[in-house]
C-alpha cells in the first residue's frame, strides 16, 4: 500500500479492518492483452522488446543481461528463493487497458481497486505527479502543469526509453549493474513498467511525486524500473507504494531503482511496502550521489512473505551525505532481510543507516548492512545503528553488518541492540485496560518514535497507522 | 564407547583427508555477509609441505608441549575433536590430516598457575593440537607460531569452576591459523584473553565460545596487532543454548604500517537461552598511514526472552586528542603508539592475577618485534 493511500484514506477505516488484507481484496479475474510465460529465452526477450517497440540500444542490453543470467549462478545465501520456479512465472501481463492521464478513463476494474486503496484522492491532495503501474505496464501517469512548465519529465520508464532515448541512455543501468547477482541480470531482461524522473537543475519539487506498483495477478512476474535524475541544486521527494490481492500461490516482484544526484541537490525516496503475504519480494536499490549532493532512503517493509532489499548510496563527491532508514515489519510466517549500504568513494561523506526491526509470530527480520570507506576519503563519517525487537519466543532478529575501512582519516560506528517485550510493560498497559494487540502495538510505536520523528510528517503518520493496524490483527490473534 | 587413543586419531586423520578434498576454505562464497577477509592463498601456499621439525618455544615454562616438549607429550584417552570436528573446515580438515601424535598434547589446570607454551615447527605446515581440561586456576599458553600451519586449542571447563585463560600467538611468516573452541559448563565462568601478533603474512584466529549449560558465561577480550603487511583475521563467535547464560566479548584491533586488521564475530543466542546476555564489541584503531580496518559484529537472537544483547564496533584513527597531549609531552610517534599499545594491553590483563604479569611480558617482548619495523 502506497503512502498517498494512508495519507487520504481516513484512519478509522483502517483501525476498522480486522486485517489488512481486506482492504488489498482478494484475486479476481479480469482482462489480460498479452500474457507470457515459458522458458526464458532470446525469442521472448526479443518479443518484449519489440512490443514496446524500443530503440535498439535497449534491445542489446536486454540481451547482454540475458547471457549473463544464463551463466551467473542462482545465489546460494537467499533464504527461501528455491521456492520460485522462474519456468511457472508469467514474466510479462498485459492487461487490458491504455495508458491515460485521467482517473476517469481507467477500466472499472482498475478504477474500483485503486479507489479503495484511496489513490485518486491521494493524488488530487498531495502530490506534484502520479504514475500507476498494474501488473507489467503503466496504466495511468499524471503530471501536474507546473512539473511541465518546469522542464520536469514524469514519464512511465517506456514512454521516457522512446520520448528521451539519449537522458534516459545515459543513466539507465549505469547506477546498477546488471552484472551484480542474478537477479539483477534478470530484471534487466526482462524489465517492464516503472517511472522516469528527471528534475532540472534548480528546481525544487515542493509535493511528492509518486509511483504505485499493483500485481493483479497470482504466479506473476512484476519487474518494473524506476531512475530518478536530479540535476544539480534541485529537490524532490519520490514515494514508491506497492500493493497485491491476497493470494493462494505467490508472485514474485524483482524490481529496481536507481537514483542520479547531481551536485549539490536533494533526493529523499521513500518506500511503504505492503505487498500481501504471498510476494516474494527482490527489490534492488541504488544511489549515486555527486559533490555536495543528499540521498535519503527511507524502507517501510510491512508486507510480503520473503522480501531481500538493501538501498546503498554511493558517495562519489567531495561533501556528498546519505541517510538510510528501514522500519521491518517481520509479523508471522515471513522473512524480512532487510539493509543499508554506503560506499565512500569521496573526501568529507557522510552516512546514517538507521534500522529498526520487529519481529513477531514466528518472523525472521535480518538487518544485513555495509559500509564501505575507501581509500582517499579522508574525512569521512559514518554512523551505523539497528536496534531490533523480538516479540515472542519463536520469532528471531539477526544482524549482519559489514564495517571495511581503508582510509585511516575516518571514523565508522556501529551500535546495535536486540531488546524483547518486557512483561512488566506489557503487565501495566493491561493495568490501564489496554488490550494485549493495542499494548504491542503502543511499544512497537515507541521502539521506531526516534524513526519517525525525523520522518515527512505525512510518512510518518501513515507509517506508525499501519504498524498500529498490524498488532491489533496480531492482539486478535493472540 | 571410547577409542584407543593412538586409533582414535587414525581415524579422524583418515575422516580429515577425506574431507579435505571435498571442503572448500569456505562453504559460501557468494554470500554478502560472508567473505574472505582470509586470504586463503597463504594457507594454500603452506599446506604443500608437512613440518620439517620442531623447535623450543624461547623463554623457561612450566610445561612446553609438542614434539620438542621436556615434559614429552601424552595422547590420552582424553576424546579429540568433541569441540573442532574435521569436517568443520578445510582448515580443521588439514589440520587433523597432517597431525603427528607426538603433536597431541593434554593440560589440566584444577586450581593453581599454568604456564605453558607449545613447541614451534621450523618449516612447512605445522599441525599442533591441545586438549585443555580447567577447573579453576590461571593458565597462560604461549603459542609461538613458527613457520605456520595450524593450532587447535580444544578447552573444556568443568562445571562450577571458575578459571582463567590466556593465550598469546605471534603471525607467522606465510599462514597461522589458530582454533581456540571452548565449552563451558554449568555454572562456571571463564576468563579469557588473546593477544594475536602479526608482522607478516596472514593470521586467522577462529575464538569459538560455547555456552550449552544452565548459569555458564564467558568473559572473552581479544587485542589483534597488525604491522608492516600483515593481515589478521580474528573472529570471536558465541553460541547460547542454555538458560541464563552470559557471553561478554571484545576484539579490540591496532592496524599499523600497511597492516588489515579485521575484527569480527559472530553472537548467536539460541531459542532455549531464556534470560540470557550476550554482549559483543568489535573495534579496530588504524594508526598506519596506509593500513586498514574491518569489522563486523554479528548477532543471531532466537528468542523473545533475551535479557540482554548489544553489539558495538568502531573504527578510528587514533583518537586525535591522546595523541596530541603525547605529542605536547615530547614524546614521538612510536613512543605514543608504544603507550596506546601499552594501555590496551595494560586493560587486557586485568582480571588475571596469577599469569598477569608472564602475560604482559610476552607481549611486550612480540610487540617490540612486530611493531619495531613500522
Amino acid at each position: 500500500m502506497g503512502a498517498a493511500v494512508r495519507m487520504a484514506k481516513p484512519i478509522e477505516d483502517l483501525v476498522e479492518a480486522s486485517r489488512l488484507e481486506e482492504l488489498l481484496g482478494s484475486v479476481r479475474q479480469y482482462p489480460k492483452e498479452v500474457e507470457i510465460r515459458g522458458r526464458i529465452e532470446r525469442s521472448l526477450v526479443e518479443e518484449i522488446s519489440r512490443m514496446k517497440k524500443e530503440p535498439e540500444w535497449m534491445r542489446r542490453l536486454r540481451l547482454r543481461a540475458l547471457e549473463l543470467f544464463e551463466k551467473m549462478p542462482m545465489p546460494r545465501w537467499l533464504y527461501g528463493v528455491e521456492e520460485i520456479d522462474l519456468e511457472e512465472i508469467a514474466y510479462y501481463v498485459k492487461p487490458r487497458a491504455e495508458l491515460v492521464d485521467k482517473w476517469e478513463e481507467l477500466p472499472d476494474w482498475i478504477r474500483e481497486a485503486y479507489q479503495r486503496l484511496g489513490l485518486p484522492e491521494a493524488e488530487a491532495k498531495f502530490l506534484s505527479g502520479f504514475t500507476a503501474v498494474y501488473d507489467s505496464e503503466a496504466v495511468l501517469a499524471k503530471a501536474k502543469e507546473d512539473l511541465k512548465r518546469r522542464g520536469v519529465v514524469l514519464l512511465p520508464m517506456e514512454e521516457a526509453v522512446r520520448r528521451y532515448p539519449d537522458l534516459v541512455k545515459q543513466y539507465f543501468g549505469r547506477v546498477f549493474s546488471m552484472a551484480d547477482h542474478k537477479f539483477a541480470a534478470l530484471h534487466y531482461a526482462l524489465w517492464s513498467g516503472g517511472a522516469f524522473l528527471y528534475v532540472p537543475p534548480g528546481v525544487k519539487i515542493l509535493q511528492p511525486i509518486e509511483a504505485f506498483f499493483f500485481i493483479g495477478s497470482e504466479l506473476e512476474g512484476q519487474f518494473e524500473h524506476t531512475l530518478v535524475v536530479t540535476g544539480e541544486n534541485s529537490y524532490v521527494h519520490f514515494i514508491e507504494g506497492c500493493a497485491a490481492p491476497v493470494m493462494r500461490s505467490y508472485s514474485f516482484h524483482d524490481g529496481m531503482v536507481e537514483l542520479y544526484a547531481h551536485r549539490g541537490s536533494r533526493l529523499h525516496f521513500s518506500t511503504i511496502q505492503n505487498w500481501s503475504r504471498n510476494i516474494v519480494n527482490f527489490n534492488n536499490k541504488r544511489a549515486i550521489a555527486e559533490e555536495g549532493a543528499h540521498v535519503e532512503w527511507l524502507e517501510g517493509s510491512i508486507g510480503s512473505r520473503l522480501t531481500f532489499t538493501y538501498p546503498a548510496t554511493i558517495l562519489r563527491g567531495r561533501g556528498a551525505s546519505t541517510r538510510n532508514i528501514s522500519v521491518t515489519l517481520a509479523n508471522g510466517p515471513v522473512v524480512k532481510d532487510v539493509g543499508g549500504k554506503a560506499i565512500h568513494a569521496a573526501p568529507e561523506t557522510r552516512s546514517i543507516i538507521v534500522s529498526k526491526s520487529i519481529s513477531a509470530g514466528g518472523g525472521l527480520a535480518t538487518y544485513r548492512g555495509l559500509v564501505r570507506v575507501q581509500r582517499g576519503a579522508r574525512g569521512s563519517v559514518s554512523h551505523v545503528q539497528c536496534d531490533s525487537l523480538v516479540l515472542d519466543e519463536k520469532s528471531r532478529a539477526y544482524t549482519y553488518p559489514r564495517n571495511e575501512v581503508e582510509e585511516p582519516e575516518s571514523e565508522v560506528g556501529h551500535e546495535a541492540s536486540v531488546g524483547r517485550l518486557s512483561e512488566d510493560q506489557l503487565f501495566y498497559l493491561a493495568s490501564r485496560g489496554l488490550r494485549e494487540g493495542e499494548a504491542k502495538a503502543l511499544i512497537v510505536l515507541g521502539f521506531i518514535q526516534e524513526v519517525l520523528r525525523d520522518l515527512p510528517l505525512e510518512v510518518a503518520s501513515v507509517l506508525a497507522k499501519v504498524v498500529e493496524l498490524e498488532f491489533s490483527e496480531l492482539g486478535g490473534v493472540g | 564407547m571410547q577409542a584407543a587413543p593412538a586409533r582414535l586419531l587414525e581415524e579422524i586423520r583418515e575422516e580429515a583427508r577425506r574431507a579435505a578434498e571435498k571442503l572448500p576454505w569456505q562453504p559460501i562464497a557468494d554470500s554478502p555477509t560472508v567473505k574472505s577477509y582470509t586470504d586463503w592463498r597463504f594457507f594454500e601456499k603452506l599446506a604443500a609441505r608437512g613440518a620439517d621439525g620442531w623447535r623450543l618455544p624461547p623463554g623457561r615454562w612450566d610445561t612446553v608441549l609438542g614434539p620438542c616438549g621436556s615434559s614429552g607429550h601424552r595422547l590420552v584417552a582424553e576424546p579429540l575433536g568433541q569441540l573442532v570436528r574435521p569436517g568443520d573446515s578445510r582448515l580443521a580438515a588439514l589440520h587433523y590430516a597432517a597431525l603427528s601424535p607426538a603433536a597431541v598434547s593434554y593440560l589440566e589446570n584444577r586450581g593453581s598457575r599454568v604456564e605453558a607454551a607449545l613447541c614451534a615447527p621450523t618449516g612447512g605446515w605445522g599441525s599442533r593440537h591441545v586438549v585443555l581440561r580447567l577447573s579453576g586456576g590461571e593458565t597462560l599458553l604461549y603459542i609461538p607460531s613458527g613457520s605456520g600451519g595450524s593450532t587447535v586449542v580444544e578447552v573444556h571447563v568443568e562445571p562450577g569452576a571458575d578459571a582463567g585463560l590466556a593465550v598469546v600467538t605471534s603471525g607467522a611468516p606465510v599462514a597461522h591459523g589458530l582454533v581456540v573452541a571452548k565449552l563451558v559448563g554449568e555454572g562456571s565462568r571463564l576468563r579469557y584473553a588473546s593477544i594475536a601478533l602479526g608482522s607478516g603474512g596472514q593470521t586467522r584466529v577462529e575464538d569459538l565460545n560455547l555456552v550449552a549449560s544452565p548459569g555458564g558465561g564467558v568473559n572473552a577480550r581479544a587485542l589483534a596487532v597488525g604491522a608492516g603487511p600483515a593481515r589478521i583475521d580474528y573472529i570471536m563467535d558465541s553460541v547460547q543454548d542454555a538458560e541464563r547464560t552470559v557471553f561478554e566479548g571484545a576484539v579490540e584491533g591496532v592496524a599499523l604500517g600497511e597492516s588489515l586488521v579485521v575484527a569480527r564475530g559472530s553472537a548467536r543466542v539460541k531459542q532455549r537461552a531464556r534470560r540470557s546476555r550476550s554482549v559483543f564489541e568489535a573495534s579496530v584503531l588504524m594508526l598506519g598511514e596506509r593500513s586498514r580496518g574491518y569489522t563486523a559484529p554479528m548477532m543471531e537472537i532466537e528468542t523473545g526472552d533475551v535479557e540482554e544483547a548489544v553489539h558495538h564496533a568502531s573504527q578510528q584513527r587514533a583518537p586525535r586528542t591522546a595523541l596530541f597531549y603525547l605529542a605536547s609531552r615530547g614524546l614521538s610517534t612510536e613512543e605514543a603508539t608504544s603507550l596506546i599499545l601499552e594501555g590496551k594491553l595494560s586493560a587486557l590483563a586485568e582480571g588475571f592475577s596469577l599469569v598477569a604479569e608472564r602475560l604482559l611480558t610476552e607481549a611486550r617482548r612480540l610487540m617490540a618485534q612486530a611493531a619495531g619495523p613500522s
